[in-house]
């Protein structure tokens, strides 16, 4: 490191740290990712020069000043990153970046899981992505065609059990994936919980774990303010590439099923995404109408209003009992 | 030594490297990743395979990101992080 320069350490409640970062993430085109735990930057005197940051095990908002390129800055910031969150027991790290940015990242130790047009998914322990699929198939029943479904589930409703239904009645075997992600009001435990209660009487419906992998739109990076089309539509090519070419092949799956998407943009334009990749690996998607109530669709989103607001006798005809009786218990 | 935990340590900045060693119950593997590995490879791992038969480690994993680091750089970040999976300060 050259002697003017300093590292500085941010921290979630660092607000005035953060806002720092976001503001110098801005003259880059980028923008800061509220999630994150972690952000180490570089400074020259006093001014931020190159800025990374880390969720957990996803390395984010990366950038460096242009005029202190090739300076290697890079390779600090990722050592950093690297140490930071080891000592946090997390010692695998993935990054989700540009496609030109291949060899740098390479450099740094971490080699390409999946790569489409323009972004790449890269990891430095490339074990990892193999012992998933592993994991995966532990889960396989045995039969040639089974369709999928991934679900947030948070929680699980009515309008999730119908679709569910839809699929248990048409398919020989159903896998639902649960997003793992736990930015979800209900914690991803309870989620599982409540999921697998609630289709137990549903032989040929097999709930997994989604992990690191099964990403969702929900839970898509939003940190590229510029361009922000192009970037959704390069994590959707990408997730739906990992899950039609590695993820479906563990289990045979033919057919993915997904809920019409009357409300979110991104979701509806997942949608359409999905409709468009998934058959290229020779997976069909079926979209399935919304089961309404009152003129409105069931969602898990007003489920979780109506409990906010305490309305709990409402949301009974809304889930399942397993899900009714969960709130019913958090009152107490 | 006694290796209870995995550790890091060192950087992937130029002329430094970066050293994790994992426990684990299998026989010795090095994995080395270098830009000089063609011409200072074989040098590079006889040196850290040095240090860990002088503490006596024999089932780990070490993984090495080297940048062009010397010997006694290499020497350092080893015992560094040798000493930290046994948590030991010296």
């Amino acid at each position: 490191m050259f002697d003017n320069f300093s590292k500085k350490y941010i921290y979630s409640q660092n607000t005035r740290g953060r806002k720092t970062t976001s503001d110098f993430l801005k003259t880059l085109g980028l923008s800061f990712d509220e999630n994150v735990n972690i952000t180490i930057n570089i400074l020259d005197g006093k001014r931020i020069i190159a800025t990374a940051s880390a969720e957990k095990n996803l390395i984010k908002c990366i950038g460096v000043d242009e005029n202190y390129r090739s300076k290697g800055l890079m390779n600090t910031l990722i050592s950093e990153i690297i140490s930071h969150q080891y000592d946090n027991n997390i010692y695998d790290l993935s990054i989700i970046t540009k496609i030109e940015n291949e060899k740098v990242i390479q450099s740094l130790g971490f080699e390409t899981i999946c790569e489409t047009e323009n972004i790449i998914l890269m990891e430095n322990n490339k074990n990892k992505f193999k012992k998933y699929l592993e994991n995966i198939s532990k889960n396989k029943v045995a039969n040639e065609q089974s369709s999928a479904i991934v679900m947030n589930l948070n929680p699980i409703t009515k309008g999730h059990m119908y679709l569910i239904e839809k699929a248990s009645k048409e398919s020989e075997q159903v896998y639902i994936f649960i997003v793992s992600e736990d930015k979800s009001k209900v914690p991803f435990e309870t989620r599982v919980k409540l999921a697998k209660e609630s289709t137990k009487f549903l032989k040929n419906v097999k709930i997994i774990e989604g992990g690191d992998y099964i990403i969702s739109s929900k839970t898509f990076p939003t940190y590229f303010s510029k361009n922000v089309d192009e970037w959704i539509n390069n994590y959707c090519n990408l997730d739906l590439k990992l899950f039609g070419k590695y993820i479906a092949k563990e289990l045979n799956i033919r057919k993915r099923y997904v809920g019409k998407e009357p409300y979110c943009e991104l979701t509806s334009f997942y949608n359409k995404k999905m409709k468009e990749i998934l058959p290229l690996y020779n997976i069909q998607v079926t979209e399935i109408e919304r089961l309404e109530k009152n003129q409105k669709a069931i969602s898990a989103s007003l489920v979780r209003k109506l409990a906010e607001e305490g309305n709990i006798s409402q949301i009974k005809e809304l889930v399942p009992e397993a899900t009714y009786k969960y709130y019913i218990s958090k009152e107490d | 030594m006694e290796l209870l935990n995995r550790a890091i340590s060192g950087t992937m900045e130029s002329s430094d490297i970066m050293v994790e060693i994992i426990p684990w119950d299998k026989d010795l593997e090095i994995n080395l990743k270098s830009d000089v590995k063609e011409q200072y490879g074989k040098q590079i791992i006889a040196l850290v395979k040095a240090i860990l038969d002088e503490n006596g480690v024999k089932k780990a994993c070490i993984n090495l990101k080297d940048k062009g680091a010397l010997d006694f750089v290499i020497s350092a970040r080893v015992k560094t992080a040798l000493y930290r999976a046994a948590r030991r300060s010296q």
